[in-house]
């Protein structure tokens, strides 16, 4: 069978072979990854949809490179959600534009291998070279579990290698195996198949025959799909099939299922055929003890899942999360304020007076330099999340939620999403294909927006920093500036229940969905996954800054710069002259500093922002802003750090800056109205800042869920639900806190 | 409003023993009726449903050991040396085997 890959895959073209990593969620498999990749990996994603591909590249012994894609982790190749089809859709050859993969690298926890050989007895089938990694044999080892590696191997046919991804241990075998079955690699054994009831293989077969007259495919990755087809009720391969190859094949399934389904369908004689296949290969290649084994991991659970000691854990870790954010980026975002402080003074003295040193100045510098110096804030919070992830806390944490988001018609599942939406919404809407029931998926894709994603953290450090005093509160440890960024992603929190819940009364309408989820043993996180996440996100924060934001920036700096009218600017030539020649000394430094003021402050009235601003600015000063705030806003729809960057700009055009400060943060803080009253106050801050954090401020945000939900009528939804929510919220902070006195 | 709190303490402090009585006599058979600690054979997932396929691939199968570790409305399952959480109306649908 399968003679295809008798001379090797594609031998003679320079094309590099690609190989799949696949395995069970929590086996280490990102680790392994990152281990035989190291930095040579890129992140993008598949065509047409938005499952995260992370393809890396990977030397063999011979120092032959290979493609290695790692693929969304996956307990089945019966896709019940979106990732798990893009797994069977990659291994099975069926993504546009992706190419067929040449081998399998399939990585199983040694720990656990009764779960993990259910997934590789359906890779085995594919009929593609196989290389079996045995990870986690330390932790196997430590719970007597003894594995005979040759008898495995023997057992599945293909070859097993036993390895440590956390500790680097057996990766050089690895990548020799790898090369041998890339190159003389036979297609494994595939057991189970030949197991089940007389006539099923038959069955399966004769349409595998139709299938592979169609589409001219192997043979065996035909069977592997008419199997899926005829066993999955319902399910997606059976769509697409039916899709592509119309009625005779809907007719041949369902013959086939009438024959040999019972009560419980077919997927339950699958599962008893394949684990009766599993319980014989593991008795003769595995020996542990009789009994069920205690973990070091049942007895953490048993506090951190507990109702009541568990939540408040739960609540204390985010607490101290949100806390280390804002007291250890201290020194780090001083020194990148301070370096954007010296670039800036470096050009005021090298360049000549006039636009492009304006440009320079108050565009770019004030501008993406006012957004760069978040860049320690945000490593901090996606290492926590990558911290919390890695070490097996996630799933206690979507135990302790299901409660609630049960309550607004969610399950457990829908946690790491938002959760990873607190980083950033593009990830975690991307995170919801593990979400199998459409309705939830969508109600978590419309909420996920409502967490406070990084690029508000800036907006909300730079208000509280500037308005609210660093007090402590209860004794030492917290202050209320980090208590009050924890209010401000309370405040999305709170938003999201509501909306979810209306959402599933109305709109999405449904039986509260199934929950289910694996809780993994604890473990110290890996130094390389936790690094390279945070590279990574520092990275796409960077680039960010550097496209998007920089481009915003410039055309706010164009558009609050001109049109520079020449009449303005001679009438204050003439008015300085004056001075000059009537007063001296102190009065005439202080006279001067004022006209120099009163000019930028002119301006940037008769700028085009000005213009516009100061036609906006009704609709803005019920929430307590000036036309500058609204401006900014309003330039921040596409990404919402732009804020930062064009109040920077503004001020910094508009001369309220202290000339004398090299700190891009203070220039805010001393803003003023016409009548000389300062701008900011508290009630003004907690407005500007509820309103961002509400709002639906990202292009890359509603494009991602425009991809995902094929549906322009769900991204406007979003958008428009999430602007007026963001309007009151703001109007009722400020008018609330006015209200209150706190002005 | 204190009395309506106190009404509530008390149905609720009536009900503990009750509902826990009433789930046992419910889920008695099934997988949802052991306690904290209880370990059970696993005879069959009832049913066709997405969750009686997903519980099967995840290896609830006829002859499998399975132990309690959490009780409540999301239980804690040890099924072989795997961990899995779930609710507890969904865990009616394992049958376990009686005792012998």
């Amino acid at each position: 069978m399968a003679t295809e890959y008798s001379g090797g895959p594609h031998t003679g073209t320079n094309q590099r072979h690609t190989i799949a990593l696949v395995g069970n969620p929590n086996t280490g498999k990102t680790t392994l990854f990152n281990g035989l990749t190291g930095l040579f990996q890129h992140v993008g994603n598949y065509p047409g949809v938005t499952v995260e591909r992370k393809v890396g590249r990977l030397r063999l012994s011979d120092d032959r490179t290979v493609d290695l894609v790692d693929l969304p982790g996956t307990y089945s190749l019966a896709a019940h959600a979106p990732d798990e089809m893009i797994v069977a859709d990659v291994l099975l050859g069926r993504l546009p534009g992706e190419r067929k993969v040449d081998a399998v690298l399939a990585i199983v926890d040694a720990s656990n291998l009764y779960r993990n050989l259910y997934l590789v007895s359906q890779v085995l089938e594919l009929g593609l070279p196989t290389l079996v990694a045995l990870n986690m044999m330390d932790v196997a080892d430590a719970r007597g579990i003894r594995i005979d590696v040759d008898g495995l191997s023997r057992c599945l046919g293909v070859p097993v290698v036993g390895v440590c991804a956390n500790r680097n241990r057996g990766l050089g075998d690895l990548r020799r195996e790898l090369g041998q079955v890339l190159f003389n690699g036979r297609p494994g054994a595939s057991p189970p198949l030949a197991e089940f009831p007389e006539g099923f293989a038959a069955a399966v077969d004769s349409l595998a025959d139709v299938l592979q007259s169609y589409n001219g495919q192997s043979e065996s990755s035909c069977r592997a799909e008419a199997f899926r087809a005829i066993v999955d009720e319902g399910g997606y391969a059976e769509r697409r099939l039916i899709e592509a190859h119309g009625d005779g094949v809907r007719g041949r399934i369902s013959e086939t299922r009438g024959r040999f389904s019972t009560d419980s369908g077919l997927s339950a004689l699958e599962s008893e055929v394949r684990y009766n296949w599993i319980k014989r290969v593991l008795a003769q290649s595995e020996s542990k003890p009789r009994y069920l084994q205690r973990t070091p991991s049942d007895r953490i659970d048993r506090v951190l899942t507990h109702r009541l000691l568990g939540t408040l854990l739960f609540v204390a870790i985010m607490g101290v999360v949100f806390q280390a954010i804002y007291a250890w980026s201290g020194p780090l975002m001083d020194s990148v304020d301070g370096l954007f402080g010296w670039l800036s003074g470096w050009v005021g003295a090298w360049f000549p007076d006039g636009a492009l040193k304006s440009l320079i100045q108050d565009g770019v510098i004030a501008g993406v330099g006012g957004v760069v110096i978040f860049l320690p804030q945000i490593a901090i919070l996606f290492f926590f999340i990558a911290l919390l992830e890695d070490c097996g806390y996630m799933a206690r944490a979507a135990l302790l939620m299901d409660r609630l988001l049960t309550k607004c018609g969610l399950s457990g599942q829908s946690f790491i999403p938002m959760l990873s939406s607190f980083a950033c919404a593009v990830p975690g809407i991307m995170a919801t294909r593990s979400i199998e029931d459409r309705r939830n998926r969508l109600v978590t894709i419309l909420v996920a927006p409502l967490m406070s994603c990084s690029a508000r953290l800036p907006v909300y450090t730079i208000l509280i920093g500037a308005f609210i005093p660093a007090k402590a509160v209860l004794g030492e440890w917290v202050g209320l500036q980090g208590l009050t960024l924890f209010a401000m992603y309370c405040v999305g929190v709170a938003a999201a229940v509501p909306v979810a819940w209306i959402l599933r009364k109305t709109l999405l309408r449904g039986e509260t969905p199934p929950f289910i989820l694996e809780f993994p043993s604890y473990k110290v996180p890996d130094k390389r996954t936790v690094g390279l996440r945070v590279y990574h996100s520092s990275r796409a924060f960077l680039v960010r800054a550097g496209s998007i934001i920089l481009a915003a920036t410039i055309v706010m700096w164009a558009l609050a710069y001109f049109p520079r009218s020449a009449d303005t600017v001679a009438e204050y030539e003439r008015r300085r002259q004056a001075a000059t020649a009537t007063l001296s000394g102190a009065r005439l430094q202080q006279t001067l500093s004022d006209l120099e003021a009163r000019m930028a402050a002119d301006l940037l009235n008769e700028s085009y922002l000005g213009r516009a601003g100061h036609w906006i600015e009704p609709a803005v000063r019920p929430l307590g802003w000036d036309w500058r705030i609204g401006m900014a806003t309003l330039a921040s729809f596409p990404a919402r750090e732009v804020i930062v960057a064009t109040l920077g700009t503004i001020y910094s055009l508009s001369g309220d800056a202290d000339e004398s400060s090299e700190d891009l943060r203070s220039a805010r803080r001393n803003a003023t109205w016409e009548d000389g009253r300062r701008v900011f106050n508290v009630p003004v801050a907690l407005s500007v800042m509820v309103f961002f954090a509400l709002c639906a401020q990202c292009a890359s945000t509603l494009a991602v869920i425009r991809r995902e939900t094929q549906s322009w009528a769900w991204t406007t939804l979003t958008f428009a639900y999430m602007t007026i929510l963001a309007y009151i919220g703001a109007l009722a902070a400020y008018q609330g806190t006015m209200a209150l006195g706190w002005g | 409003m204190v009395a309506r709190l106190m009404q509530l303490a008390a149905r609720g402090a009536r009900l503990r023993p009750d509902r826990k009585n009433r789930s046992h006599r419910m889920f008695r058979g099934s997988l949802a009726g052991l306690d904290v600690g209880d370990e059970g054979t696993v005879e069959s997932v009832v049913g066709n449903s997405p969750l009686a396929s997903r519980l099967r691939e995840l290896g609830v199968c006829p002859g499998v050991r399975v132990r309690m570790l959490r009780v409540g409305g999301r239980l804690v399952v040890q099924v072989e040396d795997a961990r899995f959480c779930l609710r507890m109306h969904d865990a009616a649908a394992v049958r376990l085997s009686p005792i012998s």
